[in-house]
């Protein structure tokens, strides 16, 4: 039923960033820039082994550019205590890289002055994945890099789950509860609500629940509520949000 | 006792048993509209649970990658009913019941105007007026349970045939209603053309009923043969 939804839900959205590695060390950054696809690297094109080869293949990434939500919610800092978010967010897509069959992008997501996520996604057929997932925070900046790369999207079954390594491992579930129209700027948009809950052990522990519309076959996030809690060493950040899309059209040029 | 609002005139009982039968047929014209907007929301998401259970992906991501050392990069592919298949149908099954409960939504107009022209039906109807409400409880049941469908997308084969049972019980209560009409005509010449609507509408309801049945049924054969493993349930 889910014809080829891409898009995201599981990590979208926390706020945090790796034990031990206090704000700026650029190696723990993952880094999008406008306009340009995520590195090789990013994308981990040099793990794949051989060409890939996934069901159904229709599911394509959002077009690249900035995309604007509504945006409500609140973010917990240590030492700072709870602000209310901005009124508005961001989401930058990034130009789409492809290799061995594989679709690689990221979007960038401001939250605030203070919180933004970084995440590469890949598609396969019509499954889509986070190959990485970067934290930038007051106090923290951190990227994941889960092997096996996190099943976000299926493009078969309505409920998954697993496991992953890496300096913070940890494990996910996935639900599909439904599929309507959503209006998103005076459109109608078939779209899929996926739950998703995951729960991180490592450089990042904690939880992260998300329940996100996405449109169908395009990786583009329409609504999302999430709440993470997530700690790094002794400190523990919250951010708690929903965000709306304002327009299927993005601005700018790929970021 | 009772009074006639704006007169203060004592209410007789046939204007009560009249009232009653109006009361029935609103309570199940409005049942039948919760009903329909229950059958909508489940025809789009009936499909999702075909590919439930049975067929969650089998990608073994997380045993087979760590057995892997972790080291790879992408999981094998999901496998099994695709989510596009399954959306595709749900759409051509949404567009197939929405036929069905656009006939319902016509039907159920001249339904409502033939219970207002009803409003000082003698004695006889009386039982008509029980029939209607009997058929409204059913509507609620029926309405309740697709309502409950809704709140998770684990439909089981049980609920489906509990679906189904709320149809039945509804046919049940219109062919009652049917044959208690067919009686009142016969002793009740006056009533004659009011109660022709009636009985026509209702036949046509329980037409559409059917058809309904049937949808559910098909509904149910693809389920069992779509999915592979078979779940447990089918036959």
């Amino acid at each position: 039923m889910l014809a080829a939804v891409g898009g995201a839900a599981l990590l979208a959205g926390c706020g945090a960033s790796g034990r031990g590695s206090p704000k700026a060390p650029a190696t723990n950054r993952l880094v999008l820039q406008a306009g340009a696809a995520p590195s090789s690297g990013e994308c981990g094109f040099g793990e794949l082994r051989g060409p890939q080869r996934g069901a159904g293949g229709a599911t394509t990434a959002p077009s690249a550019g900035t995309y604007t939500y509504d945006l409500s919610g609140t973010e917990t800092v240590p030492g700072t205590g709870q602000r209310r978010l901005p009124a508005t967010s961001t989401s930058l897509v990034t130009p789409t890289a492809r290799s061995q069959g594989v679709s690689c992008f990221g979007v960038h997501s401001r939250y605030s002055d203070r919180f933004s996520t970084s995440r590469v996604y890949l598609i396969r057929g019509d499954d889509v994945y986070i190959a990485a997932s970067g934290f930038d925070t007051p106090n923290f900046v951190a990227t994941i890099l889960p092997r096996p790369a996190i099943l976000a999207v299926a493009g078969a079954g309505t409920r998954w789950s697993g496991a992953f390594g890496g300096r913070t491992s940890g494990t996910y579930s996935v639900e599909i509860l439904g599929r309507r129209a959503i209006a998103v700027g005076g459109q109608n948009v078939k779209a899929v609500e996926l739950s998703s809950t995951a729960r991180f052990r490592g450089e990042v522990d904690g939880t992260q629940k998300v329940d996100t519309w996405l449109a169908e076959g395009r990786s583009l996030v329409l609504r999302e509520k999430s709440s993470s809690d997530l700690r790094f060493g002794g400190a523990t950040e919250r951010l708690s949000y929903r965000v709306s899309l304002r327009s299927l059209t993005p601005g700018g040029a790929g970021g | 006792m009772a009074e006639d609002r704006g007169t203060g005139a004592p209410r007789s009982p046939a204007v009560r048993r009249g009232g009653d039968l109006q009361q029935g047929l609103l309570r199940f014209v409005g049942a039948l509209a919760a009903a329909l907007v229950a059958l909508l929301i489940m025809a789009n998401i009936l499909l999702l649970q075909l590919v439930d259970q049975g067929t969650s992906p089998k990608r073994r991501p997380a045993s087979s990658a760590q057995q892997a050392g972790n080291s790879q990069l992408l999981p094998p592919p999901t496998t099994g009913t695709s989510n596009r298949a399954a959306a595709s149908e749900a759409d051509r099954l949404t567009r197939t019941l929405t036929r069905h409960l656009d006939g319902l939504q016509s039907q159920l107009q001249p339904l409502s105007a033939a219970g207002a022209s009803l409003g000082s039906l003698p004695a006889a109807t009386s039982s008509i007026a029980g029939n209607l409400q009997a058929l409204a409880t059913s509507g609620n049941v029926f309405g309740t349970q697709l309502q409950s469908t809704n709140g998770g997308i684990a439909i089981t084969n049980g609920q489906l045939r509990q679906v189904v049972g709320g149809l039945d019980a509804m046919n049940g209560a219109l062919g009652a209603t049917n044959a208690t009409i067919a009686s009142v005509r016969e002793n009740t010449s006056g009533l004659k053309g009011s109660l022709g609507t009636l009985n026509a509408t209702i036949q046509s309801l329980r037409d559409q009923f059917q058809a309904l049945d049937r949808e559910f049924a098909l509904y149910f054969r693809i389920y069992c043969a779509t999915l592979t493993p078979r779940p447990s349930g089918c036959p």
